[in-house]
Parts: C-alpha cells; sequence; structure tokens
C-alpha cells in the first residue's frame, strides 16, 4: 500500500513488511539501550558512584525522569534532561 | 524501568542474596493453627527454604529444617513424639531447640548425638496464625497488629500463586489500578457475562500521596466528589513493609498478606477481622476460618469476575518474575518508584548492620495501624460489595458474614 500523501514511509527496522512483533521487540530493545546509556553515574548531591543505589526511570509526559538513590549519602534525586526552561519576566 | 542486576537484587529472595537477608529479618505466618492439631507435621517452603513444622504430643510447637541431618530424608514423614519429631527413616529424634535426643542405631555409649544438631526456629501463635522467624538472632518481637489480636469474627481466603512477591507488594502503591482493574474492567466484564458489578471502585482518581511511616508508607487517595477531610485522603492506609497491605472499611479490618515462598512463588492471604456496629460476635481469637480461593480455571485461564481474582490476574500475567528491563513507567507509577527506592534503603541499612523498618525490639500489647473506615466514600455499601463481589464470596461463613453486617446496619438505622 502506498503511503498517505505527504507522509514518509514507514522505515521497516527489522524483519519484512508485517513484521510488527519484531520492530516491536526492537523498539523496546532501543528503551533499555538508552536507560542503560543515559542512566546518571554520579549522584549530585555528594559526586559519589550510583554504584550500590538505585536508579528508576520513568515518563511524565515525553521526559524521562531517572529517580535516583544514592547507598553513600542516602540522599536521592531526580534526575532528567531540560531541553527548555519556561520563566516569565517580572514587572519592570 | 530498571537494569537486569537492579531487578535481580530486588526480587532473589533466598539465603545469601541481599534480599533475602533483607527480609530475613521478620516474621512470617506459614500455617493455620487448624492445619497442626497435636502430633502432626506440615511442609513449609519459606524465602527459598525447606522447614518441617510440628506440634508434638505436649502441644509444644517447632520448626526445623526439613532435611534430617544423618541421611537428608524428609522430617515432614516423621513421627511425631511425646517431645519432639523423630525421623521416620533410622528414629533420629530432634527437640525444639534443634537438639537431637535420641539415636536408637547408635550404641549406647555413643555420645554421637551431641555433635549432630538440626537448623530450629521460633514459632508462636498469633490469630489463628502460626508464625515463624528464621533470620538471625537477636529474635525480634512478633509484631501485634491490629487486625491478628482486635475482637471480631475472622476469615481467611488464600492461595499460592506461580509470581514472585514484588509484583504483589507494587500493586499496593499503585492506587488507579482500583479505577481500572476493579472499576472499568469490572463494569466491562459484568456487562459481558451478565452481573452488576460493584460501583464503588470507578470513581476517578484525581490525586494520590504517599508518605513514609515507621512500618511502611501511607498511601492516600482522593477520589472525584471528594475533599481533603474524606478518610481516603485524611487517614489513608498502609503498605506494610516489606510483605503486606492494611485495608479496611465499614467494619471490615484486613490484613492482605504476601509470604514469598521463592523467588517466583507468593502466599496471598486476605485476612479479615469482622467487626461491624457495636454488637458484633466475637470468636476464640486463636480461630480462623480459612479457605482456598480458586483462581485458576481447569483450561488454565484466570478467574477474574471478584475482586482478588483480577488482581491475581495482573499479578500472575506478568510472569514468574516481572522483566523490568523492558517496562514503561509513567507519573502515575510513582508509588512504585518509591516503594523500590524504600527496599534499596533498607537494603542498605541491613548492609550496614542496622536493622530495617518495622522490626520490633519493644514488648507490646498491640500495634494500631492508621486505616480509613468509609472507604471510597462509599459507606456500608462497601462492605456489602466487599462480601459479595470479593475473595469472601467462597468463604464457608458468608451466610454468616452477611447477617453480621445486616444486623450492624439495621442497628445502625
Amino acid at each position: 500500500m502506498a503511503p498517505a500523501e505527504g507522509r514518509p514511509q514507514l522505515q521497516i527496522l527489522a524483519g519484512g513488511p508485517g513484521d510488527r512483533h519484531h520492530w516491536l521487540k526492537r523498539h523496546d530493545a532501543e528503551d533499555q539501550q538508552r536507560h542503560l546509556a543515559d542512566r546518571p553515574r554520579l549522584c549530585p548531591w555528594c559526586g559519589r558512584s550510583y554504584g550500590e543505589g538505585i536508579i528508576v526511570e520513568y515518563w511524565t509526559a515525553d521526559t524521562r525522569v531517572f529517580h535516583c538513590w544514592c547507598s553513600a549519602c542516602r540522599r536521592a534525586a531526580e534526575v532528567s534532561r531540560a531541553d527548555r526552561v519556561i520563566t516569565h519576566h517580572l514587572e519592570h | 524501568m530498571l537494569t537486569k542486576e537492579q531487578n535481580d537484587e530486588l526480587t532473589q529472595v533466598g539465603p545469601g542474596k541481599p534480599m533475602g537477608e533483607l527480609l530475613r529479618h521478620y516474621w512470617y505466618p506459614v500455617a493455620f493453627s487448624a492445619d497442626l492439631p497435636l502430633g502432626h507435621t506440615k511442609g513449609v517452603r519459606l524465602l527459598g527454604e525447606n522447614f518441617t513444622i510440628y506440634r508434638d504430643g505436649e502441644g509444644t510447637l517447632g520448626m526445623i529444617d526439613e532435611l534430617c541431618p544423618h541421611r537428608m530424608a524428609s522430617m515432614t514423614y516423621g513421627i511425631v513424639e511425646k517431645c519432639g519429631l523423630r525421623c521416620a527413616y533410622h528414629g533420629w529424634l530432634f527437640d525444639e531447640t534443634g537438639a537431637c535426643i535420641d539415636q536408637p542405631a547408635e550404641p549406647d555409649s555413643s555420645q554421637f548425638k551431641d555433635r549432630v544438631t538440626v537448623g530450629a526456629y521460633p514459632v508462636e501463635e498469633m490469630g489463628g496464625l502460626l508464625w515463624t522467624y528464621i533470620g538471625r538472632e537477636p529474635v525480634p518481637y512478633l509484631p501485634r497488629f491490629d487486625v491478628y489480636v482486635m475482637d471480631g469474627v475472622r476469615d481467611c481466603g488464600w492461595a499460592e500463586i506461580p509470581c514472585n512477591w514484588l509484583q504483589v507488594m507494587e500493586n499496593s502503591v499503585d492506587p488507579h489500578h482500583v479505577e481500572w482493574l476493579h472499576g472499568y474492567y469490572f463494569e466491562y466484564l459484568g456487562n459481558k457475562e451478565g452481573f452488576e458489578a460493584p460501583k464503588a471502585f470507578q470513581k476517578k482518581h484525581e490525586k494520590v500521596a504517599f508518605d513514609e511511616f515507621e512500618y511502611g508508607i501511607i498511601k492516600r487517595r482522593l477520589l472525584e466528589g471528594q475533599s481533603e477531610e474524606d478518610d481516603d485522603w485524611k487517614v489513608g492506609h498502609p503498605l506494610m513493609f516489606p510483605y503486606g497491605m492494611r485495608v479496611g472499611g465499614a467494619g471490615n479490618d484486613q490484613m492482605q498478606i504476601r509470604v514469598p515462598i521463592d523467588d517466583t512463588h507468593t502466599w496471598i492471604a486476605f485476612y479479615s477481622c469482622h467487626h461491624p456496629g457495636e454488637d458484633h460476635p466475637v470468636d476464640d481469637p486463636n480461630e480462623v476460618t480459612a479457605y482456598e480461593l480458586p483462581w485458576k480455571r481447569d483450561d488454565g485461564t484466570i478467574v477474574t469476575d471478584y475482586i482478588e481474582g483480577q488482581d491475581i490476574m495482573a499479578w500472575v500475567t506478568q510472569g514468574p518474575v516481572t522483566d523490568r528491563t523492558r517496562e514503561h513507567i509513567g507519573k502515575s507509577d510513582l508509588g512504585v518508584v518509591k516503594l523500590r527506592r524504600m527496599f534499596k534503603e533498607q537494603l542498605a541499612r541491613v548492609a550496614a548492620g542496622e536493622d530495617p523498618i518495622g522490626v520490633e525490639r519493644e514488648p507490646h500489647e498491640i500495634i494500631e495501624l492508621p486505616c480509613e473506615k468509609n472507604k471510597f466514600g462509599a459507606g456500608g455499601g462497601f462492605a456489602t460489595a466487599w462480601l459479595e463481589m470479593g475473595s469472601s464470596r467462597y468463604s464457608p461463613q458468608l451466610d454468616r458474614l452477611r447477617s453480621i453486617y445486616q444486623n450492624a446496619f439495621q442497628a445502625a438505622s
């Protein structure tokens, strides 16, 4: 079937046409790899490694958030990527 | 999402594993008192280890390692003596302290028995349940949580399910599932199969909160139409770290128990004390009516037309151990995030040689727990819905429970 006008053709990442199951698995694997690549390494409170701590990734809207707990200083932090900062100007 | 290593650490409960060591700081119910009359034994599997519990001829309760240290046969098939349990294979006799007090085939002059012991663990009876502790000394006090020692009529549906205990516990800090699994899914099923689903569970969650307290996490919810003065928000109810949840409402106080049998099996029990109104019956505090919950049909599908069956479906279908390296959790799952962090915090305390939360070192009569009375703002209707559409519907004393609530409602009106 031809793609709808103005929309790019879906790129088949794995398997052949209709291999949706395989494609979804690949999507899962991508998220797993991103988790391993992006999870914070060092505690922003004490600077020590999160080696013995825990890092749980969750999503809020389309933002990935890493909830981190450091076993060295026993403090928690949430780390997410901030692409945009929105603020307002005070009257002047 | 977690790494595989972190998922393994949170879910492996056997001896020598960090979580196994943390979980060995607590007492666990392993049998009903009624299952163990004088002169009986019962096999127990707890935290990946096997034991034999028995009540000898003098009424003394004991729990020892399942395998006899002689030739490793099971003591669950042993001969219960007036004092102690004798292995059926060669007759070695052990008492409740684990001491070997007889080896009939050895020479009379032999002192061999003094060299041999079997692992032995304390057993206590409370609320019609037999409790044991398999951790290190000093043994903490058995916590006398209110549900187990309050006056009323005791009733307990139970099941053994093929999944890790943590996926059951994570459900306890997931308030939104109530609105969907027990609300909309129940309604959907009712429309399809021709029964009326309870409406109390369908209200929309406006906000949820999780507060740490000395025994775990208090979960609060504010439902559509409620204010912060309503019980569900003002009082809430607690997740009991590390293997329970205290719930209740309208005269039914309940502890939901999730005992880790091993990494892939959990003994779940819904232990209720019914005491609606002022003039309710009071049963023997050491008796509980216990019954196994049917949760799986012959064709392998799960029975989901009652509340706890729906929960079991959600827990078991995740697999023996949820693969949390593949999950995608969101903002509505922050209770789950908080619980995982709490487990990690307590693992660190144990690694540092400290007690984790909820380990009782002081004698006490009763531990009163915070728990809402007017659940979901549904008044007495909640108790009725819980009786008829929850696991109590399988209780052999269901008619009696119905009449207890009817009498309480009539007296109140």
